[in-house]
């Protein structure tokens, strides 16, 4: 267990900001980022030496090498991917993953609009349901309604919590290292 | 849509200009990096991000594409539609540099009336 350390991960969304600074000072402690998962970051210990991560969100579909070798060409090493979410980390003082204001915007809106979208379903699912049960009398129906009813919400409210973390992050807006 | 705003409304961000101005000889991801900072004395540096999206962009707007592979790294180049669409920004740059000139005459004018 010694060699391995482990953050939980609280979904980027939320905490991007906390993850990288979290990463950023264990590097300095010789923990470096090997892995990442729905639920946590897994760090390995190494030789400590002072590092910067950033995190991109692409969806890579065909090119992934042409992505990873112009980051490491820029001085970005790819640390970890799990799904569109990209880890990479650098010496201090390397150029910023992003510098220029609309593409980072950008990587935001990407990610903003599918919880919107399962936001906007879930509701409006919701919201059915909730009509259709006034006027549905069998027993059967009317819980089957509910259940629908249920995962709706189950829905609903992570993605509104990530649609409110994502307005919050864009009103705070882009910054030049 | 926001996608590709930029290349809608037919005006360059300066990053996609310099990026354009650089494959006007057909390059590479990392050799379009450093042509950039080199044309433009260290004062526009591209990070990588940046530059894939860009990159993806211009390639969805049909300015630049893809040149067939014959060593593992990509070649881009301007496309006819690309050649077109920089010629017209350049111009259109250098007709504002010229009125900005002219603004500056004045400017300079005014600040020796005023010593």
């Amino acid at each position: 267990m010694e060699n391995n350390k482990y953050l939980l991960n609280m979904g980027l969304a939320f905490d991007e900001d906390r993850v990288i600074k979290r990463l950023n000072d264990l590097s300095k402690d010789g923990w470096f980022l090997s892995e990442m998962t729905l639920f946590r970051y897994k760090l390995i210990k190494g030789e400590s030496k002072e590092l910067i991560y950033a995190m991109d969100y692409k969806d890579l579909k065909e090119n992934e090498d042409e992505y990873f070798q112009i980051f490491e060409n820029s001085g970005w090493t790819h640390m970890c991917s799990h799904g569109p979410f990209h880890f990479f980390s650098a010496l201090p003082g390397t150029v910023a993953i992003y510098t220029d204001k609309e593409n980072y915007q950008e990587k935001y809106k990407s990610t903003k609009g599918v919880y919107l979208k399962s936001l906007i379903i879930s509701l409006t699912i919701l919201i059915l349901t909730s009509l259709l049960e006034i006027f549905v009398d069998n027993n059967i129906i009317s819980k089957i309604l509910f259940c629908i009813g249920i995962i709706s919400v189950a829905i609903a409210m992570p993605s509104l919590m990530v649609t409110i973390a994502y307005l919050i992050k864009d009103k705070k807006g882009f910054k030049v290292e | 849509m926001a996608r590709g705003k930029a290349l809608d409304e037919e005006i360059l961000t300066d990053s996609t200009y310099y990026i354009l101005l650089t494959l006007a000889k057909p390059n590479h991801g990392y050799g379009i990096m450093q042509s950039v900072q080199q044309l433009s004395d260290g004062d526009m540096i591209i990070g990588p991000a940046s530059l894939y999206t860009i990159l993806k962009k211009l390639q969805t707007a049909d300015l630049i594409k893809l040149l067939d592979d014959e060593d593992r790294r990509k070649t881009y180049a301007l496309t006819e539609k690309g050649k077109a669409f920089l010629k017209k920004d350049i111009n259109r740059r250098m007709a504002m540099v010229e009125y900005g000139k002219e603004a500056l005459k004045f400017l300079e004018e005014d600040d020796n009336n005023g010593k």
